[in-house]
């Protein structure tokens, strides 16, 4: 080959190379052109789907996708193993289905072409809150103070209480608060968690630089350590409390178990509470300011297991008075505040059960039940008073037709109507465990993008039932045998039980409106609670004792009282701040309706037959005596309506550097009280040829036609049998108040309440014949009193407070207890009536000295003394002198009582500083002593020449104890507060208290001293959003045992002459007023010693609950 | 999964309402078909007879047997009733009788149970001529184990309050050293002799008492006259003989002192 062949070759080459690599070029080229046109036919906008996938995993799905269209795509396997419920989609958009996608599953699509990548979204954090209350130093709320979060720039202002709460992202921020002419305070290092509220109160002082500008840094920890002090430190009067955060940090599921909680406060089944040692008659419980009528129509007691402790804001437990307030105590004003809206959502379900000792899965016994008692409703069975009752004053069973008014067949049709006998008499059913379930929520929504004008709600509805059996040992009060007849004979005892079946169901909504200068709150609260208490004593009677011819064996009185009681108060209240004046108004109405349906008494009488030992039937009333008998149905209905409305106004001033409230007020309290009564006792006809013995009590129906001796059981009212009273009262009053707080570190507030009381009864009938001819004495001095008050708070030192106060107030008489109506009352085995009851007006010194050591500790003495003028008290009277008598309530002359008081709270931190769990420990306790004393006086009759009687007192010389009285009281705990585990052991003991008084010591009744210990422990699950609580109450299985000084431990005083016993009696050597169980004399075979009026053991109880918050 | 959850526990709180919803529960004062009369007498020594009714135990039987302050009255729960006799001690069946609503009247036979065997009446020697024939069985209270028994003449006079006053006691042993649990063999007693008065304005009075044997103190406060039981004794002028048999029960009563419950099972 020749040269230019070869360079001709290459060339070739060459060019065929260009060629190649150009083709190559223009051949990707096109590929990416057609490719580029292939992809663009696959919009992901434009691409239809049709899905129609249930319960498969994304894998499968994207994989269906991947079929439809010509895209592929790429995921983790966890991805891809993510559950779809349902997925069914027609002819949509593949980027509409994966917008979807999206969001249910919260992924990131990216897409390479006809590759779609799928990766997880990360979580966003959610929002936490910081809330809390500002105030000056004195504890005077701040409203409209500026709060700025230094790192966002933004401003909120407070409510007209005060408080503020501030939604952020989680993280560490500075808050700076301010307001005019106090020091600006900036807090560092508050730290907001995800979905956790922290909490932050500040109290500012006043700036003493006028107008400069002070900015005060202090951090997070050390500004609420340092507003905790402010908290238990500024409160005007004597009070305690526990606040919503402190709630929290207990087991606690109501109020009823937090009350005990607070210094100085116990209660008695969760009811009654007891305040500083001093009876329920003489404390006041109001819910959102507004007093409760009493749930139980002779005595005052409300169910605070009918609130959740998750609704409630605070609970204050005020014990000395200023003149702002409406309503007069003795002991103390127990204020429950419930939320109205709340800081944060919540939504909350919870359910629990119990178990009692001697209850639970034991025989439980009680008259025939209705269908729907589980759910708190008669199903009708208890329907025996039809409307036209007429009493029978006109009919003797003894006479014939011609000779009565009402006709035998008249009486015979009224039994038809009232109806038959079937629900009477004892049955066994089991104890099942109690059972409770509740869900609360509360929502709150901000109308504006400060959240400063903010609405919002919290509702409740719970549902409860309990069944609880209290075991009397021991039954001597009253009509019962008093001692045993032979000393050596243990069997001569009387015993029994009381059965409690309660179903309570309660609704509560309230709802508010907050502007930082407008607040506009209203309460809602319904209950529907049926109580069953069923009485089933056996024993002997005062009357008839043990013997071993016909009272060998012990006869049985039964009482059954199924209750159902409906409480609704609705409340509107309203805070308005307008520049320096603050008006408060509320009106409020409680309608209180209950009514014992078919509520029975009857006695079993026991005798020895020949194949029976004893014996056992039930028998009726002779028909010569009308009145409530041995046996006998009854119907109770009480309807009590109150309308209460309070102004205030305040208008805030400054002198110098010293602030100043002046405060007015009034307020109308107004109730109407009807109560009526049926008893219908059932009685049999002379010369009956009925053998009541051998027909069960529930066939006595079927003899009640009047037809002839062999039908005449009959429902035997007289004309006292159906009536009832009816009474309305009003109370109004009116207070001027100053509150100086002057320097720092003294404030004093005094003031004047005017107060007007009047009580009218429209009908006050007796209900048995021996009180038809009686008459109450209702004296009440004055309508219109006046009431001083003053308090004063001095602080020398930061750590220390000296609080003196001086208060007159009044506590006022029930409705009920001015009634003539009076009824046997199992409890006391007596009868229990009213003498007419008037107002008791009480003057209160107090003073009390606080040490605060550290945050949440507190040590402190106080002393108070109380005059009572008119204390009213239940005692018990003998008239007929036969060691029995009756309950009577009425007023003693006067009363005096002082006492001591000791409160200490520390955490055991100091122990160890560097063992953290020591900090969450808590030690506590309080003490408190008294002493009272009373003048008693009787009523006396004196018939004048004229005939007319005159009316004078005689008064008891010797003193003795105020009814209701414990002299030694005191509470022990230790608390500890984990993050998840919580305990707390508490232990409680109450000296002797006085229980029924009476002139006589032989008469009155004392309770033996009691101390019950209980423990809680709580753990808290899924972070914090499950908790389960254990309560073990009363681990002790500590009984009620009540004494009365029996006759046979004292002797007669030779040559004592004397009206009164102490003039006449000594106690024998060994006897003193406390409790001696004493001996059996051999020479008579009888018991020398304290009679044992009551003992009753009420077990322990074990309840667990779960509470889930979403 | 939350949803589920609160659906366990919905059910769950369902069946707790549902299986706590008892409305019969079981009555306590039973219903009685009818009250029939009733009689029984007999009596018992030696060993005490435990009385059941359908297998209940009712009551001991001891000493006389009556129903005593128990309404003579039967109740039919249902149309029979099955009453048994069974010996305390060894739970043997010593008899039973059947009653039927449908009869008037139930009545168990007199009967008498010595501690073995149960028959229709008590077997005694008759009394010959004017003897008076006594024998006694002691059931002793805790603390006396044995004692004598006598006839005890009686020289007495009443004070000015009207108050026994015993100035003499002529003492005729009858039986000494009587154990609980045993009769006595049959004694003859004879008409007390006639005594002289030791002190003017007395009069006699023969009683027959016990004393312990161990201390040779009368039993009831060691009183000739408190410590006598209630029999019969012959006097000079008797002309008809008879028999008695003395059941003696000592018994404490509730002040803890000795009482004497005395019955005559000839008479009964």
């Amino acid at each position: 080959m020749h040269n230019s062949t070869k360079i001709n070759v290459i060339k070739l080459l060459l060019a065929m190379t260009r060629f190649a690599f150009l083709v190559t070029i223009v051949s990707i080229t096109l590929t990416g052109v057609l490719m580029a046109a292939e992809v663009k036919s696959q919009d992901i906008n434009k691409v239809k789907v049709t899905l129609a996938l249930k319960n498969n995993t994304l894998a499968e799905l994207l994989k269906n996708i991947e079929h439809q269209t010509s895209f592929t795509f790429t995921f983790a396997k966890q991805i891809g193993d993510k559950k779809l419920d349902a997925f069914l989609i027609k002819e949509r958009s593949l980027a509409d289905v994966l917008k979807e996608l999206s969001s249910i599953k919260r992924l990131k699509f990216t897409q390479l072409g006809s590759l779609i990548a799928i990766s997880e979204l990360p979580v966003p954090p959610k929002p936490g809150r910081i809330s809390g209350k500002i105030t000056d130093e004195m504890g005077g709320a701040l409203p409209g103070a500026s709060i700025k979060i230094i790192e966002t720039g933004a401003v909120v202002q407070s409510d007209p209480d005060g408080s503020y709460s501030i939604k952020l992202q989680p993280g560490t921020y500075t808050l700076e608060f301010s307001y005019i002419s106090f020091q600006t305070q900036r807090v560092t290092a508050v730290v907001v968690t995800e979905n956790q509220n922290t909490s932050l109160n500040i109290a500012l002082k006043i700036a003493s630089s006028g107008l400069k500008e002070v900015v005060v840094t202090s951090s997070y920890k050390k500004a609420s350590i340092a507003s905790l002090y402010k908290l238990q430190q500024n409160t005007s009067n004597l009070s305690d409390g526990i606040s919503a955060e402190q709630i929290s940090a207990t087991p606690d599921k109501h109020v009823g178990e937090t009350l005990k909680r607070i210094t100085g406060v116990s209660t008695t089944d969760n009811r009654r509470v007891v305040v500083r040692g001093i009876a329920e008659r003489y404390n006041v419980s109001l819910l959102n300011g507004s007093t409760l009528p009493s749930t139980s129509v002779q005595q005052r007691d409300f169910e605070f297991n009918l609130i959740p402790t998750n609704l409630v804001e605070n609970i204050v437990v005020a014990k000395s008075m200023t003149a702002d307030m409406p309503y007069g105590f003795a002991g103390g004003l127990i204020q429950i505040t419930t939320k109205s809206v709340p800081n944060e959502n919540f939504l909350s379900f919870s359910a629990g059960t119990s178990f009692n000792s001697i209850t639970t899965g034991k025989d439980f016994m009680g008259y025939g039940r209705g269908k729907y008692d589980y759910f708190g409703f008669d199903d009708g069975e208890r329907n025996h008073f039809p409307e036209g009752i007429f009493n029978l004053g006109g009919f003797d069973p003894r006479l014939p037709d011609a000779q009565n008014k009402i006709k035998a067949a008249q009486v015979g049709e009224q039994n038809k109507r009232i109806g038959g006998t079937e629900r009477l008499g004892t049955r066994i059913f089991k104890a099942m465990p109690s059972q409770n379930y509740q869900v609360s929520i509360g929502r709150s929504y901000a109308l504006d993008s400060t959240s400063r004008k903010r609405i919002g709600f919290v509702a409740s509805a719970s549902y409860r039932n309990t069944q609880s059996n209290d075991e009397i040992a021991s039954m001597r009060r009253g009509d019962w045998s008093q001692q045993p007849a032979r000393g050596d004979d243990p069997t001569d005892v009387n015993t029994g039980n009381i059965y409690g079946f309660n179903t309570t169901m309660a609704l509560l909504v309230n709802g508010g409106f907050k502007t930082p200068s407008h607040q506009i709150n209203t309460y809602n609260l319904y209950t529907r609670i049926f109580d069953n208490r069923f009485s089933r004593i056996t024993g002997w009677s005062h009357e008839s004792p043990k013997n071993d011819s016909d009272m060998k064996f012990a006869g049985t009185a039964e009482d059954d009282r199924p209750k159902f009681t409906d409480l609704l108060q609705n409340k509107l209240s309203s805070t308005h701040k307008i520049g320096k004046v603050k008006i408060e108004w509320s009106a409020a109405r409680t309608v209180l309706k209950s009514i014992e349906k078919d509520a029975v008494s009857a006695s079993i009488n026991t005798r020895e037959i020949g194949n029976m030992a004893p014996f056992s039937f039930y028998v009726p009333n002779s028909y010569s005596d009308p009145g409530f008998g041995a046996v006998h149905r009854d119907q109770y209905t009480f309807r009590e309506q109150n309308f209460d409305a309070i102004l205030n106004v305040s208008y805030d001033f400054k002198i110098g550097s010293t602030s100043h409230t002046f405060k007015t007020g009034v307020n109308y309290l107004k109730k109407h009280a009807e109560y009526n009564w049926g008893i219908l006792p059932i009685s049999i006809g002379s010369k009956s040829t009925i053998p009541i013995a051998q027909i069960p009590i529930q066939q006595w129906g079927n003899y009640m036609d009047m037809s002839g001796p062999g039908s005449n059981l009959f429902y035997f009212p007289a004309n006292y049998s159906l009536n009832k009273f009816e009474a309305e009262s009003a109370n109004k009053g009116g207070f001027v108040m100053m509150d100086h707080k002057l320097f720092s570190n003294l404030r004093i507030v005094y003031g004047l309440r005017s107060d007007y009381y009047k009580l009218d009864t429209v009908v006050n009938a007796a209900s048995i014949l021996g009180d038809k001819n009686s008459r109450l004495i209702f004296a009440e001095e004055k309508d219109w009193r006046v009431m001083p008050s003053a308090n004063i708070t001095y602080s020398p030192v930061k750590e220390l407070n000296i609080r003196a106060s001086y208060a007159k107030s009044a506590v006022r008489p029930g409705m009920m207890e001015n009634s003539r109506f009076s009824r046997f009352d199992p409890d006391y085995g007596s009868q229990v009536k009213s003498s007419g009851v008037s107002s008791t007006i009480i003057d209160n010194y107090d003073a009390k000295i606080e040490l605060f050591p550290g945050a949440g500790e507190l040590l402190s003495v106080g002393y108070f003394y109380k005059y009572l003028d008119k204390p009213a008290e239940f005692y018990r009277l003998d008239r007929e002198n036969n060691g029995v008598g009756y309950i009577n309530i009425t007023n003693s002359d006067w009363a005096k009582v002082k006492g001591w008081e000791f409160e200490l709270r520390k955490s055991l931190g100091f122990i160890a500083d560097k063992v953290p769990f020591l900090a969450n420990v808590y030690l506590s306790g309080n003490l408190t002593l008294q002493k009272s004393t009373v003048r008693a006086r009787e009523l006396q009759v004196k018939v004048l020449a004229d005939n007319t009687d005159s009316l004078y007192y005689t008064y008891i010389k010797h003193p003795r104890a105020l009814y209701g009285q414990v002299p030694l009281l005191y509470n022990a705990g230790l608390q500890y507060v984990g993050k998840k585990l919580g305990l707390n052991l508490t232990y409680n003991h109450a000296g002797y208290k006085t229980f029924i008084t009476a002139s006589q010591p032989n008469l009155v009744e004392y309770e033996r001293p009691r101390s019950q210990f209980d423990a809680q422990i709580s753990y808290k699950f899924l972070k914090g959003k499950m908790e389960s609580k254990l309560n073990m109450s009363n681990l002790l299985n500590a009984p009620f045992r009540h004494f009365i000084n029996d006759g046979s431990t004292f002797d007669i005083i030779p040559d004592g002459v004397g009206e009164e016993w102490q003039d006449r009696f000594k106690y024998k050597f060994g006897f003193t007023e406390k409790f001696e169980e004493g001996y059996v004399d051999p020479a008579t075979n009888r018991q020398v010693g304290d009679r044992q009026s009551s003992t009753r053991y009420l077990g322990t109880t074990f309840s667990l609950s779960l509470t889930y918050n979403l | 999964m939350k949803i589920y959850k609160i659906h366990y526990l919905l059910v769950l709180c369902s069946l707790l309402l549902l299986a706590s919803c008892e409305k019969e529960g079981e009555i306590v004062v039973k219903n009685v078909k009818a009250l029939k009369p009733f009689d029984m007498r007999g009596y018992v020594v030696g060993d005490t007879l435990e009385q059941y009714f359908d297998g209940n135990k009712i009551r001991d039987c001891y000493g006389k047997v009556t129903l005593g302050y128990a309404k003579p009255e039967l109740a039919f729960t249902n149309d029979e009733l099955l009453m048994q006799f069974k010996n305390k001690r060894t739970k043997e069946l010593v008899y039973e009788q059947k009653f039927s609503i449908k009869d008037a009247d139930n009545v168990v036979p007199k009967f008498f149970y010595d501690g073995v065997k149960l028959s229709d009446k008590y077997e005694y020697p008759t009394a010959q001529g004017n003897d008076y024939l006594v024998n006694f069985y002691f059931d002793a209270p805790k603390g006396l184990e044995a004692i004598d028994i006598a006839t005890d003449i009686l020289e007495y006079y009443f004070d000015a309050n009207n108050q026994l006053v015993i100035v003499n006691v002529t003492s005729l042993p009858i039986a000494t050293g009587v154990k609980p649990g045993k009769w006595t063999p049959y004694y003859t007693l004879k008409p007390p002799p006639t005594l002289n008065p030791t002190q003017a304005g007395t009069d006699f009075y023969p009683v027959i008492s016990l004393k312990n044997s161990k201390t040779k103190k009368y039993v009831i406060n060691n009183n000739a006259y408190e410590s006598a039981i209630q029999m019969e004794i012959p006097d000079q002028w008797t002309s008809q003989g008879k028999t008695q048999s003395m059941h003696i029960q000592g018994k404490i009563n509730s002040l803890k002192a000795y009482y004497f419950e005395v019955n005559d099972l000839v008479q009964y």
